[in-house]
């Protein structure tokens, strides 16, 4: 079964996330803070993580360089309210294999998460 | 000899050589040289009078005398002609008649011996007189008529006639009553009279004074010139006499030591006394004139208190009219961006004349107070166009007639002209004295102080409003970016619930179900997908808001002008409805040059000219209804040497003719008060381009038309 990890400080996102494609049969972790990504992701070694960039304790980008730093090479989509040019650039240098603006339909997520996790 | 005759008549001759060529330099119209001719006679005369004091010869004695008569023929001639130019004249007869008479006068004098010398006489133990002849007797009788037909004339013009030349007149006929009577003087003894000529020096005050009269573009009150010298003759007579008349009462009683110790002492005091009765007489005789100096004086330390530019102005001419009791004054001040002066304030007390709003730039009279840095006076500009003939003298005299400006007074900062006052004549019908312009330099000065103070006060006053606006935009900025975050959140987690939603009710959805159960499972699908469409457009917003509230670029760096108007025109449809009007752009080129700018304050400047278009093309539309109108709004941009020049024209109702200036002027709109602005649109606009890039900014506005607006901005050099 394919894992995928949902890391956002939003409650609403992460559960209906998970409800969304639980029903298409994957194995959804949820993390409400980056700390709790890096734990997940670690334990867990997830597919793919969809992961937001802006949350309070550590931003998605810190957790990012921190998985890389510890050759941690998951596939990683960046979500993100702001087309931030130098944000882009960074995370695309990081290796992630997306990154999509918030907020996108459910639909689309979908599309954009089966060709990665099928892959 | 050493005799009094003789001296005066050297004095005499030597002044008045000095004043006839002093003339002949620098005299430049027919008056002066005529008076010059004047000058010249009452020299020869005085020359004469040196020889014919000075020798026993009975022979150069009888030459001497031929001179004497020459010169007198020669300076009522002159004189008379003199009159002749001054007054105005029409008729030319007396003047070829005496001019013929005179002729004839001399040369019966020069080549013959019938006027005088039938009988010597010995005079006053000092000089040979000559006795006159019948002939002389005759030709001394014209002369005398046209010595009188000189007064009578002079006369009459200082009846008919106003401001300075009427002052030149009163100071002539002063001058030809000294001239005249103290030359009348030598004559009684050539008939046998035995009174000393003692009041031919007089002859000397009358030639000065009357090349004064003429030369001088301003001149002393005639009323304190006199006062003056009588003072001055009064103080001396006694400050001298006294010494002299106490050394003559102890002549010879070896006292000499007090009347040297008087005088010693009265020479010191004399200067002291005589300014003291001077300023004494002057205050009695100018006490209107110094009261009003004074009070402008008060005014004028008071300016500097007024903050506020128009009540300044106001109270600048206010205070003139009042208290100088001139019948209007009016001030002009520098319009930075009109390049000309515009109307600043003005009063009228006693008369109605209009004032134009603006004056152009290349008006004569400004280009005369900027090089000259004096007042301008009105009588004075109506001499110099006699005297130089040049047309940009008539130019400013015209102005000034047009205007009623019998005196203009320029205020300069920096040495640049700021302001002028224009002000008319005074009520009392005297003319502006040198006192006077004096009091209102110091006026100018203090005003232009005053006036840059206010004008720094009043640009402070706008920097700080766009400051305030500035931080609130900036406040605005920072909050939006918070805010998309947290909205854009909840929009997002609003699109899961409702896909997840919609999601559950298409898994469950089976044919087992009843239809009414089908038809709400429908209905509701329909809903959640109706709310994610919903959140898909609010995300957009939000992007179009962030956009617009980017953080403010400090830096000036390359900028692509299209991509600024894209984003521009982005950030406008948050205001305005886009769709209402078309945006054209026209390029010259395929790809434009990047320009050297700051993309944050370039949109800015955008987002204001598409926002003012927009205005101006829908009040066109609302307000008259025109078949077929088609708001449109084109940009054309093409490069023109070092800088990329852009037009915005719109298709708007434009601008009146009347309001165009007033359009960079700050809080000035013209927009309907229902939708009014803060009106800082043109302003910013023009600071932005013209102080913060370099560039240039020109406004065209036809009512009707539409509205032009071309900026120049520095290509980047790469």
């Amino acid at each position: 079964m394919s894992k995928l990890l949902i890391v956002d400080d939003e409650i609403d996102i992460r559960e209906f996330a998970k409800s969304f494609f639980k029903r298409r049969g994957i194995d959804v972790f949820t993390a409400s803070g980056g700390k709790q990504a890096l734990e997940i992701i670690f334990l867990e070694k997830p597919d793919l993580v969809l992961l937001d960039v802006r949350m309070e304790e550590i931003t998605g980008v810190d957790v990012l360089r921190q998985l890389r730093k510890a050759n941690q090479f998951v596939k990683v989509i960046m979500v993100s309210g702001i087309e931030d040019p130098e944000i882009i650039n960074e995370t695309k240098a990081l290796g992630v294999v997306g990154f999509i603006h918030k907020p996108l339909v459910l639909e689309e997520l979908e599309k954009i998460v089966m060709s990665e996790i099928k892959l | 000899m050493n005799n009094y005759f003789s001296i005066a008549g050297l004095s005499i001759g030597f002044i008045n050589l000095g004043l006839a060529l002093l003339i002949s330099f620098f005299g430049k119209k027919k008056l002066h040289k005529v008076w010059s001719y004047v000058n010249y006679s009452i020299s020869l005369w005085g020359l004469s009078m040196f020889l014919c004091g000075s020798t026993r010869n009975q022979d150069i004695s009888f030459l001497g005398w031929k001179m004497f008569t020459v010169g007198i023929a020669l300076i009522a001639l002159f004189y008379y002609h003199v009159i002749y130019i001054f007054c105005n004249l029409k008729s030319r007869n007396f003047l070829i008649f005496i001019y013929t008479e005179s002729f004839i006068f001399i040369l019966l004098t020069v080549f013959t011996n019938f006027m005088f010398g039938d009988k010597v006489i010995f005079s006053f133990n000092q000089l040979y007189y000559f006795r006159a002849n019948f002939l002389y007797n005759f030709f001394m009788f014209i002369w005398s008529i046209a010595v009188g037909k000189s007064f009578y004339e002079l006369y009459k013009y200082i009846k008919s006639s106003k401001g300075l030349t009427n002052i030149q007149a009163k100071y002539l006929f002063v001058a030809m009553m000294f001239g005249f009577g103290g030359g009348m003087n030598t004559a009684p003894a050539a008939w046998g009279f035995n009174i000393y000529p003692y009041g031919q020096i007089l002859v000397c005050v009358y030639g000065v004074v009357a090349t004064y009269a003429i030369f001088r573009y301003r001149i002393m009150d005639i009323r304190l010139a006199i006062s003056n010298t009588a003072i001055f003759i009064a103080v001396y007579a006694l400050v001298l006499g006294i010494p002299f008349w106490v050394g003559y009462k102890l002549l010879g009683k070896g006292l000499w030591l007090l009347p040297i110790a008087l005088m010693a002492l009265f020479a010191t005091l004399g200067p002291f006394i005589y300014f003291y009765i001077q300023k004494r007489a002057e205050d009695r005789l100018l006490q209107e004139q110094r009261a009003y100096q004074a009070t402008l004086r008060q005014a004028s330390a008071g300016m500097g208190r007024i903050k506020d530019l128009n009540k300044l102005l106001n109270m600048i001419v206010f205070v003139l009219t009042r208290t100088v009791r001139i019948e209007h004054a009016v001030i002009y001040i520098l319009d930075e961006f009109k390049k000309g002066y515009k109307l600043g304030a003005f009063k009228h007390r006693s008369s109605q004349i209009h004032f134009n709003n603006s004056i152009i730039e290349d008006s004569p009279i400004l280009a005369f107070l900027s090089a000259n840095h004096s007042p301008i006076v009105y009588e004075e500009m109506k001499q110099r166009i006699q005297d130089y003939r040049d047309e940009k003298f008539s130019a400013i005299e015209d102005f000034m007639k047009q205007l009623d400006f019998e005196l203009v007074v320029p205020i300069y900062i920096d040495n640049r002209l700021n302001a002028f006052v224009g002000m008319g004549r005074k009520e009392s019908g005297k003319i502006y004295t040198e006192d006077d312009l004096a009091v209102f330099s110091i006026l100018a000065n203090q005003a232009a102080l005053a006036i840059e103070n206010a004008q720094f006060y009043e640009e402070m006053k706008i920097t700080q409003q766009q400051l305030f606006q500035a931080e609130k935009m900036a406040t605005i900025g920072t909050m939006a970016d918070g805010l998309s975050h947290q909205i854009n959140n909840r929009f997002h987690a609003l699109g899961f619930i409702a896909g997840d939603a919609l999601d559950t009710i298409k898994m469950n959805k089976t044919l087992e179900m009843s239809d009414k159960i089908k038809e709400i499972m429908g209905d509701l699908e329909k809903a959640f997908a109706r709310v994610q469409e919903n959140v898909t457009q609010g995300g957009e917003v939000v992007q179009g808001l962030l956009k617009y509230t980017r953080k403010g670029e400090e830096g000036f760096a390359p900028v692509d002008v299209d991509s600024v108007i894209s984003s521009a025109y982005e950030m406008a449809q948050f205001k305005i409805k886009t769709n209402q009007m078309a945006l054209v752009r026209k390029y010259d080129n395929h790809t434009l040059p990047k320009v050297k700018g700051n993309a944050t304050q370039l949109q800015e400047v955008f987002f204001n000219m598409i926002d003012n278009s927009y205005d101006a093309m829908m009040q066109r539309k609302n307000e008259h209804n025109e078949e077929g109108y088609d708001p449109t709004l084109n940009i054309y941009a093409h490069s023109q040497g070092e800088y990329l020049e852009m037009i915005f024209e719109d298709n708007g109702i434009g601008v009146k003719d009347e309001d165009v200036q007033k359009l960079f002027t700050p809080f000035f709109t013209t927009k309907l008060s229902s939708k009014r602005g803060t009106g800082l649109g043109l302003y910013v606009i023009r600071k932005i381009i013209e102080e913060n890039h370099q560039g240039k900014v020109e406004f065209i506005s036809k009512y009707m038309q539409g509205t032009q607006m071309k900026i120049r901005l520095p290509i980047a050099v790469v």
